[in-house]
């Protein structure tokens, strides 16, 4: 199990949107946790959330304290992400900040106080959490007693004038750690203090944070009126305002009309807050759907219309892009009209015995079985016997009925076939002598480096060669042709689908044959059309064959996708040479069809292709063909031991 | 199948929590005598709904309905269930074939409500058998005896399915579709679904309120590769371990952790999400 996945889902569930785990980098370092975590909530919900997190190395205790275990890892989610459930009102922040003189210092100083604010607040919604939460503390107390401990530095502090930001931001961070009231050599004035401390009781909101930071950032400032933003956020740009009442929280009482005047219980908040209790809608997804709930919707050039539009699979972010991928229909050029006879002639015996295999499994299917209780059928045969044995006075088994399980075979399969522009590649032909120079380095059928698939390595093909040389796309072709006169004989729907295309937005997907159509002649002139183009995004094509498939009312329905290597489009993932993108996407794919009850195969001619195809497919569920003239066979035994 | 049992009489009120206008259009439909489809992802209460409103329907309402023997017939549909299975078949006895009704029938002729649960795993044929049931004609055609039925005045069909979470995924034709009544459900908003947990698990508040917490944080896994979600059903279950005397985070452990999915990372993440609500278990290994 990969726990940084694992992680990176539970902190999904916690923000309840996607979150980004990340390595802290150089700026991370410059910011505090608090500024973080404030920065999340204040970010759009449907946007992926930054955490950075050290996911190797020392813990948050630093080297001494050792790794970080997967509970501690736990409770640094928990500290930075559950902010908005424990009450951090969004709109309120914004609304301060955008109307401040001085925002980037307010914030960091509100972000410290709603840490003081929000601590118990998560450390009491998640209380399983709460001894790793502590644990967390107890690291920084550590990390903070030198600083404290440094007696020069403190008295130089107690002779500085005023209070500089260092100051107040170690006095916020002791005060949240519940350290005694002045470790930094000085006191904060007391009545700051007090409603400091006050912001961590039950009841405080985080209008409470706001009055603290402004009044902090007053004191920062050497105002001379600083504590009255204790009371009335509303002084931040008229210094000399008259003083109103100190609030029965601030003055260190009970908590009363400060707190409930936002109606922000920290811990009703809970159950209150219904932007991140809220549960995805089901039964939503159709075409016109609320985009509200998908993160994919506001993205640009996800919102046009034209087309059938297919989600996609963004491993990095563990979520869909909803609508990502245009699908365009289209019917291939039709090409050599003689190319089934051309290829029945040349494959003949393969041809007999592939449509002799298939007839054995229909007659299998068509087996009537006698059994006792239910059956559709009186076996009349047997009513005889049980009628004579009965005049006869002995008493004999029950009548038997027939029942015919899987009587006619049910079965749907969609072949789905890779014709971007690397199965125009050049096969070693067994009869061609091999070092063609003209061919090269082309020809290294065993090279598994994804980019030498892309055409501009290809050298021109020699023209005027005898037998003309076989590309990839010629013997999945023949191999499709192959199988579908198979599928005729046994009666099987099928359907011969193909995929290309060029970026998100243009993904071919080329219908040779649907399940309703005849195979002749239209499906084989087709068929005998289908030519190497442009990408290969594979997940996209796989989701559209299933829904294809989906709307088949077979029992069984089969998806056997033929390709020659990595799925690789232009803008598939963010970075063109991270295949793991595609492969995931595409892993994904095949978990979703599987997931609708389509069976799925997927079939490579690259050999060095065995260890992604692994990861991608169910054990079983893919087949890595050696030789490449066995493609049929193999695909015609799968299919045989997937729906016999 | 066995659609007689003593749940199908509904002796008692099965306690269901209104969390919209459902039982209101419910009874509406009935009055009109409209088909119902119900709509709503696995474990949400569907099936608990029909038979309520069939409980006060026919066990409350002061009419003749009262007498009706089994006022809800109720069919798990499978997609081995054939027309046949529903309308009924010759059977033989001693010396001759006997017709039997199906439950399909059964319920038209005797004026029950019957229940196609997940409809649209029921094979093809099924579903057209229904179609004359749904419109103006209210009757059924039975091809083998050549009877052509009209439907009892009270009777009523109700189907529903789980339309899942991406958009296609085993879909109602349109042609049925379009001859019910669309009463959707989801899960159960937090609150309420506290209170379906206290009083179906036997669980004290605090407890019932953590397990929802648990069942909406797993929810909002939702959009992150994970589509079933926790079912209120399963939530139940953890509750009922609880009552049993099983420590809270093992209960979640089995009946949600374990049970939602069996992708590892899943697991982890929906038992990172319980361990961090539920305070260790006092007794028994920490898991």
């Amino acid at each position: 199990m990969n726990r940084i996945a694992a992680l990176g889902l539970f902190a999904c569930a916690i923000r309840g949107g996607p979150v980004e785990l990340v390595e802290p980098d150089a700026a991370d370092a410059q910011v505090h946790w608090s500024d973080a975590a404030l920065a999340i909530v204040l970010a759009d919900a449907r946007a992926a959330a930054r955490l950075p997190f050290a996911l190797e190395g020392a813990g948050p205790g630093g080297a001494e304290a050792g790794a970080c275990d997967h509970r501690l890892a736990r409770a640094l989610v928990l500290r930075s992400l559950a902010w908005a459930r424990a009450g951090t009102g969004r709109a309120q922040v914004e609304d301060v900040l955008s109307g401040c003189p001085d925002p980037a210092r307010i914030r960091r100083l509100l972000a410290a106080c709603e840490a003081i604010r929000v601590a118990p607040v998560i450390r009491r919604l998640y209380p399983g959490a709460a001894p790793e939460l502590a644990r967390l503390d107890e690291f920084e107390r550590r990390r903070f007693q030198p600083r404290v401990g440094d007696r020069s530095s403190a008295r130089e502090s107690r002779r500085a004038p005023g209070w500089h930001s260092d100051r107040i931001a170690a006095a916020l961070d002791a005060i949240r750690l519940g350290m005694p009231p002045s470790p930094i050599g000085a006191s904060l004035p007391a009545r700051l203090e007090a409603a400091l401390r006050a912001l961590a009781r039950p009841r405080a909101t985080t209008s409470d944070s706001i009055r603290c930071a402004i009044a902090c950032w007053r004191l920062e400032r050497g105002d001379p009126v600083a504590l009255e933003a204790l009371a009335d956020p509303g002084l931040l740009a008229i210094p000399d305002s008259p003083t109103s009442a100190v609030p029965a929280s601030v003055a260190g009482g009970e908590p009363g009309s400060a707190a409930s005047e936002e109606g922000h219980d920290g811990g009703r908040g809970e159950e209150a807050g219904p932007a991140d209790d809220g549960v995805p809608g089901t039964g939503g997804e159709e075409a016109d759907g609320s985009p509200g709930l998908r993160p994919g919707a506001a993205r640009p050039g996800a919102a046009g219309d034209d087309g059938i539009r297919v989600d996609e699979w963004d491993y990095r972010r563990r979520r869909f892009l909803r609508r990502w991928c245009r699908i365009v229909v289209a019917r291939p050029e039709a090409g050599n009209p003689g190319y089934r006879d051309d290829l029945m002639r040349r494959e003949r015996a393969q041809a007999r015995r592939l449509r002799r295999q298939f007839a054995r499994l229909r007659d299998a299917a068509t087996r009537r079985r006698r059994v006792f209780g239910d059956g559709e059928e009186i076996d009349a045969d047997d009513l005889v016997r049980t009628l004579v044995e009965r005049r006869a006075g002995i008493a004999g088994d029950e009548p038997r009925m027939i029942r015919r399980e899987h009587a006619r075979r049910d079965v749907a399969v969609a072949l789905l076939l890779d014709a971007s522009a690397s199965t125009d590649f050049v096969l070693r032909n067994p009869q061609v002598p091999e070092e063609d120079p003209a061919r090269g380095e082309a020809t290294v059928v065993e090279d598994d480096d994804p980019f030498l698939w892309s055409p501009s390595v290809f050298e021109p093909k020699p023209a005027g060669d005898a037998p003309p040389p076989r590309r990839v796309i010629d013997v999945a072709r023949d191999a499709m042709g192959l199988l579908a006169q198979a599928f005729d004989a046994l009666g099987d729907r099928f359907a011969l689908y193909a995929f290309s295309g060029s970026g998100r937005e243009q993904v071919d997907f080329l219908v040779a044959k649907d399940f309703e159509e005849p195979m002749a002649p239209t499906g084989w002139r087709a068929l005998a059309g289908l030519e190497p183009m442009r990408s290969t995004r594979m997940g996209a094509a796989i989701r559209h064959a299933t829904d294809r498939l989906a709307r088949r009312p077979e029992r069984m329905r089969v998806l056997v996708v033929v390709s020659d290597g990595y799925p690789d489009d232009i803008d598939y993932g963010p970075d063109r040479r991270d295949v793991e993108y595609g492969l995931r996407d595409t892993a994904r794919a095949i978990e979703q069809a599987r997931g609708r009850g389509i069976d799925t195969l997927l079939v490579t001619v690259d050999r060095a292709s065995h260890d992604y195809l692994r990861r991608m497919c169910p054990p079983g569920r893919y087949r890595v063909i050696e030789e490449i003239d066995s493609l049929a066979g193999e695909i015609a035994r799968a299919y045989r031991t997937m729906t016999g | 199948m066995n659609d007689e049992s003593s749940a199908s009489r509904l002796r008692s009120e099965p306690w269901y929590l209104p969390v919209g206008d459902e039982i209101e259009i419910f009874e509406a439909a009935y009055a009109a005598r409209l088909p119902v489809l119900l709509k709503g992802p696995t474990g949400c209460g569907k099936t608990r709904f029909v038979e309520h409103m069939a409980w006060r329907l026919y066990r409350q309402a002061a009419t003749h309905r009262r007498s009706v023997e089994v006022p809800l017939v109720t069919v798990a549909c499978h997609e081995e269930l054939t027309a046949t299975d529903l309308v009924g078949r010759h059977l033989l006895a001693a010396d001759a074939t006997v017709w039997t009704d199906g439950p399909l029938t059964r319920a038209v002729r005797s004026g029950a409500i019957l229940y196609l649960d997940e409809i649209v795993e029921a094979r093809t044929d099924t579903t057209v058998v229904i179609h004359s049931l749904t419109d103006h004609r209210r009757m059924l055609p039975i091809d083998r005896t050549g009877e052509l039925l009209d439907a009892h005045p009270d009777f009523l069909l109700v189907i529903s399915y789980n339309p899942g979470y991406q958009s296609a995924l085993k879909d109602l034709k349109t042609s049925t579709r379009q001859r019910f009544v669309s009463i959707e459900f989801d899960y159960p908003p937090p609150e309420a679904e506290a209170r379906i947990i206290a009083h179906e698990g036997g669980v004290d508040d605090t407890t019932a309120r953590s397990l929802a917490r648990i069942g909406a944080k797993v929810r909002a896994l939702r959009e992150h590769g994970f589509d079933e979600g926790v079912s209120t059903r399963l939530l139940v279950y953890a509750a009922s371990l609880v009552r049993q005397g099983i420590a809270p985070r093992r209960a979640c452990d089995v009946a949600i952790s374990r049970a939602v999915s069996d992708d590892a990372e899943v697991q982890q993440a929906v038992a990172d999400i319980v361990e961090s609500i539920l305070p260790p278990d006092a007794t028994g290994p920490d898991p």
